[in-house]
């Protein structure tokens, strides 16, 4: 019985990691067709979504599954709702990664817009916090999931600086203001991105420590902080 | 002391074997010993009847003394241990030489019967007089021919009994003896034949323990002189195996350990089997990735796993190109194949799967530049040409004006001079390409090309208003082992480049720069500049930072790549930098005359 749950929480972890991989790549992907303006890899990102979506349902299903036939408790079922949830976060972020390719394979085709260097940052940070997420789920590490959520704050900066940027673009550029539109559209998914991986962070908190820290996460990194500050 | 020791069985089978004999010895002596006895003291009984016989009858007949008999009855029985009676015809004892006074009628005795019927007499009974087991042996008595008595011999038993008794005793006590003589003997048999048991008992342990160095000392009986040698024979055999082995798994790790390709072994359930270091380095895993760890705990790589996971399931080999996990842009080329359990393609599940890594991010890179070349030069070459082809269709409309044929025969002219522009210049590239290391070479002052290009593009400056600035004559003429003509291509190229891109009243500028080994010549500019993303491909054929600007500007689009061709043919260098709106600074470094080092080409 024990063993059998095991098996089947390891075949759930196995599978999320593999989204995972798949939403990073995306992800990566579509971020670089994004900034090197190239259209081919933006196709490739928008026809390789109905893999994620795939793997999205066989994971709910598992996890159903496993709840109904094998009644976890305490730590697994924990383990359990923290992976649907992450499943479908994961899911939502493959298909940000989606219209952002989209965006991008729009912008590839017009002439360049001067935000590339604020862009490729703040695309980095995204890029930082979802790889970041991903790897405090795997390792269960509390503190990286901190960080991420902490990152957050600076992705959000970065959006609203571009955006401003990008207002005064289109003010002094009345006829780019469509084409300035298509990357705001963009960068509110990436915006969007990096709110998935900070719910992520709080999903691997909720999966190890059990507490809920979704909306709470300011009390918590408090605690957090005052704990590491602690002589022991 | 155990059973199952040698000392143990020696000593157990030496005391039984002790043991029975010296049991079977008393019963069978004992027995022997009884019987001979008997049949001596029945003889002797005999003796003493026949001896005493004669003077029997005279004590009988009243001829003789009655008391001296007695008295010699009495010597006699006392000497032997017999007790004799001399008993009447009636049955009444005459004489005894134990009891005294009267005794009552030994008529009716069956010695004393079997006597009277048959001369002698014998018999085994217990005495009335003494109520003891005694043999008696009788004598029938005649005296001219009638019978006038019996004499009697006696001998009691227990001095028979005393006498096995005795031979017993001393018999246990030689078997008490032969006992402690055997547990010795035992003790010494026994170490004789454990001891190098127990050297080779030692030796084995030390073998299982993984030493093998020892070897069993030979000594012992012969069998166990045998097992040593078996064993020493096993153990330098096994040495060697080892030793085999131990080589044969340092060269594979060696090998795996030296190759550029990284490769990964994972079992049926996903372990590191083994990962050598280029593998790890790719997959930015530590390279003491301890062998048993999960993969895909380690890494988020899913074209990898797919692959490894598909050939696991008994596919068969997969290869495919896949972007690095690591987010470096680069590209690795992946091939998995099925670690067969059995035959290969009997359709089962694989014991575990391998995969070959290799960073193929250049020539992915390469191939790209030679598919995108052929595509340019198509798309470079049929531009112009359609441009001729329909200034020519419109020419060849007779009803066209004068002003509208020179237009067009205008176009038709640049576009073909366009035309060979760029042929030429393929020609000077696949010709420069084609002549790589064997370029005629010869001393050239390195300022010479430079300034013979600079005075041709003097009168394209001025009309564009640029500043053209040369630098002054050098003290030591910097002399490099060159071509002059390709140099100076090479620097009205980057020149050219420089005054195309340069607006109005910007500044281009030459730097010459000798160093100790090589002379740098920087050719700077106040131009627009080149994104950083493009600094890498400018020199690739055709390439262009913006198509439609550079079209204008009436490039081949082949410049720098014969720039790159020809300075690398000179076993130099060139190199850019650049900032969007501020200027790009292209440099050439060619080695200088006569220096060993640099003047190999590469």
């Amino acid at each position: 019985m024990s063993k059998q749950i095991r098996e089947d929480l390891t075949d759930i972890t196995k599978k999320i990691q593999h989204i995972g991989g798949l939403v990073e790549a995306a992800i990566d992907k579509s971020l670089s067709a994004l900034l090197d303006r190239n259209a081919r890899s933006a196709r490739e990102v928008i026809e390789g979504d109905s893999v994620v979506d795939n793997l999205e349902n066989e994971v709910e299903e598992k996890c159903l599954e496993v709840l109904a036939t094998r009644q976890p408790v305490a730590r697994d079922l924990r383990f359990i709702c923290g992976m649907m949830k992450v499943n479908s976060d994961l899911e939502r972020m493959a298909d940000l990664a989606v219209n952002i390719a989209e965006r991008a394979e729009v912008l590839a085709e017009v002439p360049p817009l001067p935000f590339r260097p604020d862009v490729s940052r703040m695309a980095a940070v995204a890029k930082r916090m979802v790889r970041d997420g991903l790897d405090a789920l795997v390792r269960r590490d509390a503190d990286l999931a901190l960080r991420v959520w902490k990152s957050d704050v600076e992705a959000d900066r970065l959006y609203r600086e571009l955006v401003g940027e990008a207002i005064q673009f289109m003010r002094e550029h009345p006829d780019r203001i469509g084409d300035v539109m298509h990357l705001v559209g963009a960068l509110r998914n990436l915006e969007r991105l990096a709110d998935h991986a900070t719910n992520i962070a709080e999903d691997v908190i909720f999966v190890t420590s059990g507490r809920i820290v979704r909306h709470h996460m300011v009390e918590f990194s408090r605690e957090a902080g005052a704990a590491l500050e602690e002589p022991s | 002391m155990r059973a199952n020791t040698f000392f143990g069985r020696i000593f157990l089978t030496l005391a039984a074997l002790i043991s029975v004999s010296l049991v079977a010895a008393a019963l069978v002596g004992g027995f022997k010993l009884r019987e001979i006895v008997e049949d001596d003291m029945a003889a002797r009984r005999r003796i003493a009847c026949d001896l005493l016989a004669v003077p029997a009858v005279d004590v009988l007949t009243g001829q003789g003394d009655r008391d001296a008999f007695v008295e010699r009855l009495r010597v006699l029985g006392g000497l032997d241990g017999f007790r004799l009676t001399l008993i009447a015809a009636d049955g009444s004892v005459m004489a005894d030489s134990e009891v005294r006074g009267e005794l009552a009628n030994h008529g009716e005795r069956p010695e004393v019967v079997a006597a009277k019927q048959n001369g002698r007499g014998e018999a085994k009974r217990l005495s009335t007089s003494t109520g003891k087991t005694t043999a008696y042996t009788t004598l029938k008595l005649e005296s001219k021919g009638a019978y006038v008595g019996t004499l009697r011999a006696a001998n009691e038993f227990d001095q028979v009994d005393i006498m096995v008794a005795s031979m017993q005793a001393s018999m246990l006590w030689f078997g008490v003896g032969s006992l402690i003589v055997g547990l010795l003997l035992s003790a010494l048999v026994a170490r004789w034949l454990s001891h190098p048991l127990k050297s080779i008992e030692r030796e084995a342990a030390a073998l299982s323990a993984g030493n093998l160095e020892g070897a069993v000392r030979m000594e012992g009986p012969l069998e166990v002189v045998q097992l040593g040698e078996a064993l020493n024979a096993m153990t330098r055999e096994l040495r060697g195996r080892l030793e085999g082995q131990r080589r044969a798994r340092v060269q594979i790790e060696t090998i795996l350990a030296s190759m550029a390709e990284g490769v990964v072994a994972v079992d049926r359930s996903e372990r590191v089997l083994l990962m050598n270091r280029a593998a790890a380095e790719l997959l930015g895993l530590d390279a003491q990735l301890e062998s048993g760890a999960l993969l895909w705990e380690k890494l988020r790589f899913p074209d990898l796993e797919r692959s490894l996971r598909d050939a696991l399931a008994g596919h068969g080999p997969w290869h495919g190109d896949a972007i690095s996990p690591l987010g470096n842009g680069r590209t690795l080329g992946i091939s998995v194949a099925p670690v067969a359990a059995g035959t290969p393609g009997d359709g089962a599940d694989s014991q575990g799967a391998v995969a070959l890594l290799a960073d193929v991010t250049a020539f992915r890179r390469l191939e790209q530049v030679r598919i995108d070349f052929v595509a340019n030069v198509s798309h470079e070459l049929r531009t112009p040409l359609a441009a001729v082809m329909g200034a020519l269709e419109t020419l060849g409309d007779a009803e066209q004006d004068s002003t509208v044929r020179v237009r067009f025969l205008d176009i038709a002219n640049r576009n073909a001079a366009r035309l060979q522009a760029i042929v030429v210049d393929l020609l000077d590239l696949s010709s420069i390409e084609a002549q790589g290391d064997s370029m005629p070479l010869e001393a050239v002052r390195v300022e010479s090309p430079l300034r013979t290009a600079a005075s041709a593009l003097v009168g394209s400056a001025e009309s564009k208003g640029v500043k053209l600035e040369m630098p002054p004559p050098l003290a030591f003429p910097a002399i490099v082992n060159g071509n002059a003509q390709r140099l100076e291509q090479v620097f009205t190229n980057l020149l050219e480049n420089a005054l195309k891109y340069t607006p109005r009243g910007g500044r281009v500028r030459a730097v010459v720069r000798p160093g100790i080994r090589e002379v740098s010549v920087d050719v700077e500019d106040t131009g627009v500049g080149i994104p950083e993303s493009d600094l890498t491909r400018v020199f690739e054929r055709f390439y262009r930072v913006d198509r439609s600007r550079s079209r204008d500007m009436g490039g081949t689009g082949l410049g720098l790549a014969i720039v790159k061709h020809v300075v690398r043919a000179h076993g130099g260098q060139v190199a850019v930098k650049s900032k969007e709106g501020v200027g790009s600074t292209f440099t050439v470094t060619l080695p200088l005359y006569g220096d060993p080092d640099k003047n190999t080409r590469s």
